[in-house]
């Protein structure tokens, strides 16, 4: 059970019901946490917990008592926001998610400063220029523009190749490798991990190998989201670099005077070069045309450079010709792709992050907490007082099981004796063959047998009657199952008190009777008459079975 | 006429002694309250609040018997026409009479409107309190109905019980209290749903939240047995045995091995505690430990072989764990091993099956040449679970019969009948289908293999001991008996 003054839920904000579904990284970086941290946690403290914020959330759809169908990434994300406001300002405890975040950001950092500079080197090396021959265009136009066509391919082509039964095979060969490299893989982290336990203090230490079995049992969980995110921040690397390089471009060009040219020791054919320009100029040739969007025939004969004829046929105009090309190529085939991709990928991994299906064991346990009702039945004595002494509790003194003698020996002088049969019976038993019976048994003449209990009237009467009887001796003569009431209790003190003082009283109990005779007496219930009737304190008053 | 609160309260009424506290006990699922022959054990009115995520939804209570029915009789007829509310009357009258504070007490709930529900014991023949009791009833007002505890043959007393019932209440019902569990329990809610139409809505609702949590249960009971699985299949003690003579060896192996039982009791009984509460029992753990199989050692052979899996069952089940780890070694090799690790693990696991002794615990010694050859192996003598699929199959057959005796056990029982209980196990029952699932939950708590088949194996399995549970306790799952299966003596 939950503390009183427990506060479980944080309050409810009011933009509660717009709590967006959204996860992110730190998200699940908390939430496996939180998990974690309930793994050994009190089932009954843990569902009352669950329940009540769950009872907070206004996104549940009520139908009755009962909640329907929740939106578990909803409900999960609500549960989250919960437990993180309840471990941040209740029992000030740390969460992973910000410590992840924080990582991430770092290394996002670090991964778009590394694609500025390797941008701005590279680039910088590839327009290294002498003065006395021109920029060789060659190597930019390979290592930057084409190299990223290439990649671009295969990125386009990817998902349809992966589609083909070709690719089965591919991937079988990579698995070759991988099922060779993976054992190394395996061992060098195995070694990695020991190592690292070492410099681990003893308390955590004891925990890591729970954690790493959580791990390695959920991480597959988030493969996808973990794939997306390492896919963006490649991008990032990708757009920085491009960027760096058009603006280095830029700056070169609009701080210097270049001249640029290309060559080759293969014999490619002017024309050749200038199809190839042509075609990679198609996405701006449009707008930009020839000569200026990208170099025309006649340019890129005026700009190779042969090394025998050194720079004398190389005309000024044309080797400011190339700079337009390769700038638009690498917005277009370098930093836009990437600007596009890193767009797609961050729909993609919100679309991943809101298709997490949360259909794992531990989800389970607290989806399951969180929706079923916690169903409480415990008693609660009545506190309303009814002057409750009565006058059972107050006999309830005397010791249980007080053997009671039977006083039939006593007082066997007296000359009267009764039979007083209880209504229940009356026709159920023979009473004459019950009257022979017990004059037998008692050794003595039963002269009456009187029914009791039709009435508090008729009961009345048969009260007055034996007041005016001397009476010896009575039998009353009951259902052993029927365990007195209170108002048995007062009948018989009521009748022995009628009677006389010097009156004797036996009860004798029958089980239910059998064909008009009395049957045994189940122990049981004769130990309960006896233990009510000993409450009396009155020698007069015996329990016995019927039948012997 | 009744003071009537939005709470619907429902008052079980009665003679002494007919069993009111238990039936109560047996809705309520209490075991607490006390029962007990001597009439008048119940002495003020105990209310049962049946709350839903903390709000109360209906609230039971549970009454002491009539102590005076003849003079409430007496009174009733003479007084009932003059009152608007009889039962108020009454109490105001004789509240200041102590002898007949239980009568006040019963009048009281029913003047504050409660809908009676009047309990009888038809193993006894009517009596003439009974019939003074059902006509204050009818007397006082209110809606009513009759609910018939019979836990014995009652053949001829049930006909007149129900002559006699029948003018007085529109409602009748049998309950057993010392045998109903959770159906039937739903069953007289539903029934009391019928008694007044105000409230079925409510009790409509509390029978959803009875029936969400007792799915909840099932889960619970489902999570505590995969994981104690899952604890018990990785557990594993070891010691170092370097240079110690073979008689030593031979002692810390025996030592180890008590440890490792030792352990899995541990853990076997933190889980029944477990099952123990979530199914509300607090008096009845030691009935159950004279059942004939529970009562055991679950290490001791004959358990081993009365509960957990046939041979046949064993051996597809090491054949389907085999061939799990064996295929995983084949996509390991991208299927250059033409399957042959799945056909030799699966032979291997046909072998080990058929050929299995009934022992739970295995023991791995280092290998003396070994370690002469190379200085650097591992020295380590290690006791864990078998590999066999019969340790998860012989505690789970253990577990499922504690559910199956947590589920049916009446609150309401205070003897100790079950000792009697031939009952011995489930897994018997399983499909081929099924274990795989257990196949496969092996596999990966043991190699952490997965395979596409079952991709969140603890989540399978647990599902797969969810199954079995609801099959327990709808019906279509029943322990077999002791002519089924060899039972040792109790």
């Amino acid at each position: 059970m939950l503390p009183s003054g427990y506060c479980v839920t944080r309050p409810v904000m009011k933009n509660d019901a717009d709590i967006s579904i959204q996860w992110t990284l730190q998200d699940i970086a908390d939430y496996e946490y939180l998990l974690y941290c309930d793994l050994d946690g009190d089932e009954d403290y843990l569902h009352e917990r669950d329940r009540h914020i769950f009872l907070e959330w206004p996104g549940k759809a009520k139908k009755s008592q009962i909640f329907e169908d929740p939106d578990k990434t909803a409900l999960f994300r609500f549960w989250l926001e919960n437990r993180r406001w309840k471990m941040a300002n209740a029992e000030k405890c740390l969460l992973p998610g910000p410590p992840v975040t924080k990582a991430m950001g770092i290394l996002k950092t670090l991964v778009t400063l590394s694609g500025l500079l390797s941008g701005f080197c590279l680039v910088k090396n590839l327009l290294y220029y002498e003065g006395n021959l021109p920029t060789n265009v060659s190597y930019y136009f390979l290592l930057v523009i084409l190299l990223q066509v290439f990649l671009l391919i295969f990125i386009v082509l990817t998902p349809v190749i992966m589609r083909t039964r070709a690719v089965d095979q591919l991937h079988q060969n990579v698995s070759l490798i991988a099922g060779i490299l993976m054992p190394v893989f395996t061992w060098m982290s195995e070694k990695a991990y020991s190592a690292g336990l070492k410099l681990i203090p003893g308390k955590k230490r004891m925990e890591m190998p729970a954690w790493k079995d959580e791990i390695i049992i959920r991480a597959p969980l988030y493969n996808q989201a973990v794939r997306w995110n390492f896919a963006s921040i490649i991008q990032r690397f990708g757009i920085a670099f491009n960027l760096a390089a058009i603006i280095t471009f830029s700056v070169t060009i609009g701080f210097s005077d270049r001249a640029f040219g290309w060559q080759s020791t293969i014999d490619v054919a002017d024309d050749t070069v200038y199809h190839v320009c042509r075609n990679l100029a198609l996405p701006w040739g449009c707008f930009i045309g020839e000569g200026t969007g990208y170099p025309s025939l006649e340019q890129i004969e005026g700009t190779r450079v042969i090394r025998s004829m050194g720079s004398t046929h190389l005309s000024a105009g044309n080797l400011h010709s190339w700079w337009p090309f390769l700038i638009l190529a690498t917005a277009f085939y370098g930093f836009l792709p990437r600007l596009l991709l890193a767009l797609w990928i961050r729909k993609k991994i919100k679309i991943v992050f809101s298709s997490l299906s949360f259909n794992d064991y531990e989800s389970d346990k607290l989806y399951r907490r969180l929706t079923t009702n916690i169903v409480v039945e415990t008693p609660k004595k009545e506190e309303v007082k009814l002057e409750a002494v009565t006058v059972h509790e107050n006999l309830q003194k005397a010791p249980p099981d007080q053997p009671t003698e039977s006083p039939t020996e006593q007082f066997r002088d007296l000359r009267e004796s009764c039979i007083l049969l209880t209504v229940d019976l009356e026709g159920e038993l023979d009473i004459q063959s019950l009257r022979e019976e017990l004059t037998k048994h008692f050794g003595r003449e039963i002269q009456e047998c009187l029914i009791f209990g039709q009435s508090a009237a008729h009961d009345r009467q048969l009260e007055e009657a034996l007041k005016n009887k001397k009476i010896a001796y009575l039998a009353i003569i009951d259902q052993d199952w029927n365990a007195p009431t209170g108002q048995d209790i007062e009948r018989i003190q009521k009748f022995i008190s009628a009677a006389g003082d010097q009156s004797l009283l036996t009860i004798l109990l029958t089980g239910i009777p059998e064909d008009g005779s009395p049957t045994n007496t189940d122990p049981e219930h004769l130990k309960v008459w006896k233990r009510q009737i000993a409450k009396l304190h009155d020698p007069r008053i015996g329990v016995e079975a019927l039948i012997k | 006429m009744s003071i009537m609160s939005d709470l619907p309260i429902f008052a079980f009424v009665g003679h002494p002694n007919v069993g009111k506290t238990s039936v109560l006990s047996t809705l309520a699922e209490c075991d607490t309250a006390e029962i007990d022959r001597t009439p008048g054990t119940t002495k003020v009115n105990i209310r049962y609040p049946l709350e839903i995520d903390g709000k109360t939804l209906i609230q039971l209570v549970d009454t002491p018997g009539f102590d005076h029915h003849q003079d409430m009789v007496e009174w009733f007829e003479n007084n009932y026409s003059k009152y608007s509310n009889p039962a108020q009357a009454f109490i105001e009258e004789y509240i200041k009479q102590p002898r007949y504070d239980h009568d006040c007490r019963i009048m009281k709930i029913i003047a504050d409107g409660a809908i009676v529900l009047y309990v009888v014991d038809d193993s006894n023949p009517v009596r003439q309190a009974d019939k003074n009791e059902m006509r204050i009833l009818s007397l006082a007002g209110g809606s009513r109905m009759a609910v018939i505890n019979s836990h014995k043959e009652s053949g001829k007393t049930r006909e007149k019980w129900l002559r006699e019932l029948r003018p007085n209440f529109s409602i009748i019902r049998q309950f057993n209290a010392h045998n109903s569990w959770y159906p039937e329990r739903k069953e007289l809610l539903k029934a009391i749903r019928e008694v007044d139409d105000d409230f079925r809505q409510r009790i409509d609702s509390c029978l959803q939240a009875l029936a969400a949590d007792w799915n909840n249960r099932l889960r619970v009971a489902a999570e505590a047995i995969t994981e104690l699985l899952r604890n018990c299949l990785k557990y594993r003690v070891s010691e170092n045995i370097k240079g110690l003579s073979d008689e030593a060896i031979d002692k810390k192996r025996r030592e180890l091995e008590e440890k490792y039982r030792n352990e899995v009791r541990r853990q076997i009984s933190v889980t029944e505690r477990k099952i123990r509460k979530l199914f509300k029992h607090t008096l009845w753990q030691k009935k159950l430990d004279e059942h004939p199989v529970r009562s055991g050692d679950i290490f001791a052979e004959e358990i081993v072989k009365a509960l957990g899996m046939t041979r046949w069952q064993l051996t597809v089940a090491t054949a389907l764990v085999g061939a799990a780890i064996g295929g995983s070694i084949d996509a390991m090799m991208c299927g250059t091993t033409f399957l042959t690790g799945t056909i030799v693990g699966a032979a291997g696991g046909v072998l080990t099956g058929y050929f299995s002794t009934s022992t739970l615990v295995d023991v791995e010694i280092p290998n003396r040449l070994m370690s002469m050859i190379l200085p650097s192996s591992d020295k380590d003598i290690q006791v864990m679970a078998v590999d066999n699929p019969n340790f998860v199959a012989v505690i789970l057959d253990w577990m499922l019969l504690y559910c199956h005796e947590a589920m049916r056990w009446s609150h309401a029982r205070r003897d100790n009948n079950e000792a009697k209980n031939s009952k011995v196990g489930f897994v018997h029952q399983i499909s081929r289908q099924e274990l795989a699932i257990q196949a496969a939950f092996i596999a990966w708590v043991k190699k952490g293999k997965t395979s596409n088949a079952f991709p969140d194996p603890m989540k399978n399995f647990k599902e797969f001991i969810v199954e079995l549970l609801k099959k327990i306790s709808n019906g279509r799952l029943l322990p077999e008996t002791k002519n089924e299966k060899s039972l040792p003596d109790a």
